[in-house]
């Protein structure tokens, strides 16, 4: 019996990657930067470890500000899986390849871990400062609203299994979630600054010292997002290999 | 100070753990091809 829809292991990129493990040129690539990738993340977190050590503490809050360099960076890392999936989306809608949704896969199961890490930093941040872990400001909710629609996501390529159709639901899925991200960034100045969260953080708005404490941290938890999807995209082109293989020498029933 | 330490041992044990299960994943699928290319050649 044919089947309705062209099987995934046949669309086009499919043809000859078995002798790399099922890597495509690209994903072979990106397996080629990961090494050194991992190197400097060593070298940056000792960097960043000393510098917020080292940072001033802030005459308000005291210690707790020191949260102040792993929170913001965490949700940028977030915004950038989800733009990846969004990218990696639309490259599979555009050229039908694989190794792109693959990409966006791994976009979003890491911007997901970055964005469960932001929602973790920012009670506890709120608690020691506002005295209540959460409150359903205009901020944190589109945050947990932002991190619903990507797990979701998450959750529908792990039940619904492989295939184009799959695929390309998801593609279209992963762009339209992205709108939350201008709305989550801008959602203090369209509440008119009535919400609890504090402002953007803006070019000056730092205190001395401050600032190369939070540009390490942006450094560091960056390139630990990137060695990170680099991994993960590795691991599902293998993983997907894997099970076309051990599809094909499965006996015909 | 409690809450400090909190965020920052969270944040790392969580990236650390993850990394690890995807490094782990990775040797087992790499292992896995390695193993079938050997039986191939081996029977080829």
């Amino acid at each position: 019996m044919t089947p309705m829809t062209k099987p995934f292991s046949q669309t086009k990129d499919d043809s000859a990657h078995t002798t790399n493990g099922g890597l495509s040129p690209l994903e072979q690539q990106a397996t080629r930067w990961r090494q050194p990738f991992g190197w400097l993340l060593v070298v940056i977190t000792l960097v960043y470890a000393w510098a917020v050590f080292q940072a001033p503490l802030d005459h308000t809050q005291g210690v707790i500000q020191k949260i102040l360099y792993v929170h913001p960076p965490l949700a940028y890392g977030a915004y950038l899986g989800f733009v990846i999936t969004a990218i990696g989306g639309l490259l599979y809608l555009w050229r039908g390849r694989e190794d792109c949704d693959r990409l966006a896969i791994s976009g979003a199961e890491v911007g997901v871990l970055f964005c469960t890490l932001m929602l973790v930093t920012g009670p506890i941040w709120a608690r020691g400062t506002w005295g209540r872990w959460w409150s359903w400001d205009p901020r944190l909710t589109v945050t947990l609203l932002l991190w619903f629609v990507y797990l979701a996501y998450l959750l529908l390529r792990s039940f619904s299994g492989p295939g184009p159709r799959t695929a390309r639901f998801a593609a279209i899925y992963g762009v339209i979630g992205l709108v939350l991200i201008p709305l989550n960034y801008y959602v203090i100045e369209i509440f008119d600054n009535r919400s609890m969260h504090p402002d953007n953080l803006e070019r000056g708005s730092l205190g001395d010292g401050m600032g190369w404490p939070f540009l390490l941290g942006n450094l560091c938890l960056g390139f630990a997002f990137i060695y990170l999807v680099l991994l993960r995209w590795e691991v599902e082109a293998r993983r997907v290999f894997q099970q076309r293989q051990e599809a094909l020498e499965e006996p015909d029933t | 100070m409690g809450y400090a330490i909190a965020a920052y041992f969270v944040t790392a044990a969580a990236l650390v753990a993850y990394g690890a299960a995807l490094a782990r994943e990775n040797a087992r699928h790499r292992s896995t091809v390695v193993q079938k290319a050997h039986r191939s050649s081996n029977t080829g």
